[in-house]
């Protein structure tokens, strides 16, 4: 038993080690990095040309009128209004020179206040409402002091209607949230699995049909059994995707933690975090659970695949299968998705090939219980052990053998090879 | 001598194709089996039997056990086309497969550059094997074939693209490994190997074994029917002797005459050193190249 673990161990090691160090997984591994940091020259680039642009035409107005008044708009608006123009002179000048789009001019005449916009463009509609209202409060007070009206005139004319809300259920717009929360966990789901579904088939499928039917196989299995070997390729290729897993993790985090801190986004992940949470939760519970036993069920898969292949030469095409597979349960998933309570998504969520699509997205639409997912996962462990146990009784078989076959001809030659 | 490899009714179908018939013979504690026989007679087929690699009918048991995972340890097999990982070292590769025989890391390790030293290997431990020539190659298959001390030893064409040279050093390492204790197997074409090292050997023809026996012992199973002479008598005289079947020349004056009985070689003396000095005279059994050509069928040259 030790001899076979320290074996176990030895395969494991060499399987995870060769990997990890290949090129092809720290392109892998820098790739969310790369994208973000594309994204980042891009996000950039296009911000200077904006802010250049903005920066050729002005956005302050000037604006004339009393002092009480321009001070009351300019405690609203400081940032739209050059308050240091004063007259309607140096205005005009600076409206020719393009210091300013427009000004304003307010006049009182006979009681009431008119304001003038002059501009080569439209007034900010902000702007234009908080002239008008502060102009109105003005208007307002002048008209309670021309028309000489007693105290208990001016309260009777102050009152108010009032509306009085009151929401039972919850608001509105909450519930357009969860819809929001719950397609994003749906779509980050079915991306994280199609990906790596995706580079981990392809990968294993490779690794596996690179040694069939040569001699290395022979003296690996004139050492050690072909169930220990396989289990261990196995192990080592799952170990390297946790490795991925984790580092994408500790990307994910620590980018979040850093633009949380930041200050040029700390507003934007604040006002955000709620959703990020959310989509969290929705995704790290059982369905977790269901993404890693789904991801070990393709990499089984694909070892399969890469035993059943002709020839050496054949290993880019080992992994086909797999990927028809993939690719299938991707657009089924995408169409399924908001109507995951029909008949054939409910029972590709119990079949145990397509399961770890189907029941996460019926668990995220709150379409399943505990109970179901439980049942489900059951029959996907099951099922995975079944074919584990099958594969590695086989699998000295399959691999040893040179057919030129089909590979449901080679896997036929391979249970009777052995 | 003890029995330690035992192979009994070996029998083995691929599709129609029948592999092994009735196959039986027995490799002996410490001495080394030579396992001839021609392309597709079966030599392979017999070791994959013997690693567990097919199935078959008949036993095969090493020292008294079946051969399965817990005796693995104590095999070393070299198949019969060299395969190494492809992005590997030196070191990395030899590391790996003595670990997989249960050697640790530290124990292999310093056991490595003895050996490179031993197969005269132009490369050092970090070399990636596919910078290696494919002669150096084969000898690092055959360093991690040996290295972890094997008890049984498994060659499949191990003599294969090796050079004069390279095929002493070899010989030079089969034979210590046998002074260390080991049971050696191996397949061959190439008889002047199998006569020069081999204690016994085993031939099969179509899947069947036709010689099995120590390698005198099938010699001599043969007889001395041939008898190598110098002489200046021409070719047609040596004809007429007395018992004499065949004469073939090998060089001038030089001769190979072959014996209807080998008790006609007494008489041959005389007649052909009429009482006066000769250079060559020497009676011997068939060399295994002749009896395999025998065996095989193809006696005429």
């Amino acid at each position: 038993m030790v001899k076979l673990m320290n074996k176990f161990k030895a395969i494991v090691q060499e399987t995870y080690v060769d990997q990890v160090k290949s090129k092809s997984f720290i392109i892998l591994l820098l790739l969310p990095i790369i994208l973000i940091a594309l994204s980042g020259i891009v996000g950039f680039i296009s911000y200077q040309n904006a802010s250049s642009s903005g920066n050729d035409d002005t956005d302050k107005i000037a604006l004339i009128a009393d002092n009480g008044i321009k001070q009351s708009i300019v405690q609203k608006d400081g940032n739209s209004i050059d308050s240091s123009i004063k007259t309607e002179q140096q205005a005009k000048q600076k409206l020719k020179n393009d210091d300013i789009y427009g000004y304003v001019k307010v006049i009182k005449n006979n009681g009431k206040y008119t304001a003038k916009y002059i501009g080569n463009e439209t007034i900010d509609s902000g702007v234009r409402d908080d002239v008008m209202q502060s102009l109105s409060l003005h208007q307002n007070q002048l008209n309670l002091s021309n028309s000489n009206l007693t105290s208990e005139q001016i309260k009777k004319l102050s009152n108010k209607p009032l509306f009085d809300i009151h929401v039972k259920k919850q608001s509105n717009d909450n519930k357009s949230d969860d819809n929001v929360i719950k397609m994003s966990s749906l779509q980050v789901l079915i991306y994280i699995l199609y990906f790596f579904l995706f580079i981990y088939s392809s990968i294993t499928a490779s690794v596996i049909s690179k040694e069939k039917g040569s001699k290395l196989i022979e003296i690996i299995f004139s050492s050690t059994t072909s169930t220990n070997y396989f289990i261990g390729k196995i192990t080592g290729i799952v170990l390297m995707m946790l490795t991925q897993f984790a580092a994408y993790l500790i990307m994910f985090f620590g980018s979040y933690f850093f633009l949380s801190q930041a200050d040029f986004s700390k507003d934007f992940i604040s006002e955000n975090s709620n959703y990020v949470h959310q989509i969290i939760d929705n995704l790290v519970n059982i369905n977790l659970v269901f993404i890693i036993f789904g991801l070990l069920l393709g990499i089984i898969l694909a070892a399969t695949a890469g035993s059943l292949v002709s020839r050496r030469e054949d290993a880019n095409k080992a992994g086909q299968p797999v990927f028809m597979l993939v690719v299938i349960l991707f657009v089924l998933s995408m169409i399924f998705q908001n109507n995951s309570n029909n008949i054939i998504p409910k029972i590709l969520s119990y079949f145990p090939l397509s399961s770890y699509f189907f029941m996460p997205i019926r668990m995220i639409n709150n379409q399943a219980n505990i109970y179901e997912g439980l049942i489900s996962l059951v029959i996907l462990i099951a099922f995975i052990f079944g074919l584990t146990y099958f594969i590695s009784k086989v699998y000295k078989g399959l691999m040893l053998q040179n057919n030129n076959g089909g590979w449901f001809h080679n896997l036929i030659k391979g249970v009777k090879y052995r | 001598m003890n029995v330690i490899l035992h192979i009994s009714k070996l029998d083995k179908y691929f599709d129609n194709l029948h592999a092994l018939s009735d196959v039986n013979f027995d490799a002996k504690d410490g001495r080394i089996l030579g396992l001839i026989g021609q392309n597709g007679a079966g030599k392979s087929t017999t070791f994959h039997s013997i690693l567990d690699f097919i199935k078959y009918n008949g036993e095969i048991t090493w020292n008294g056990k079946y051969i399965n995972e817990k005796t693995f340890d104590e095999i070393g097999y070299l198949p019969e086309e060299r395969s190494l990982m492809e992005k590997a070292t030196v070191q990395q590769q030899i590391i790996y497969f003595a670990k997989l025989k249960n050697r640790k890391t530290s124990w292999t390790k310093p056991r490595i550059k003895d050996w490179m030293k031993k197969f005269d290997v132009k490369g050092d431990l970090n070399s990636k094997l596919k910078s290696l020539s494919k002669g150096n190659q084969q000898k690092i298959q055959l360093i991690c074939t040996l290295i972890h001390e094997p008890k049984l030893i498994i060659l499949d064409e191990p003599f294969s693209g090796l050079d004069p040279v390279n095929a002493d050093l070899l010989k030079q390492s089969i034979l210590e490994a046998k002074d260390n204790g080991a049971t050696i197997i191996f397949s061959s074409h190439n008889m002047n190997n199998v006569e020069e090292i081999c204690d016994d050997l085993v031939m099969l023809k179509n899947g069947e074994v036709v010689l099995n026996g120590s390698v005198q012992e099938v010699r001599n199973r043969f007889g001395k029917n041939e008898l190598y002479v110098t002489t200046p008598m021409p070719k047609e005289e040596l004809k007429q002797l007395p018992g004499v079947e065949s004469v073939i020349i090998r060089d001038n004056e030089k001769y190979k005459l072959r014996l209807s009985n080998p008790d006609a070689g007494i008489e041959l003396f005389k007649l052909i050193s009429k009482g006066e000095y000769i250079e060559e005279f020497s009676q011997q059994p068939p060399s295994l190249d002749e009896i395999f050509r025998e065996k095989v069928g193809e006696t005429n040259e």
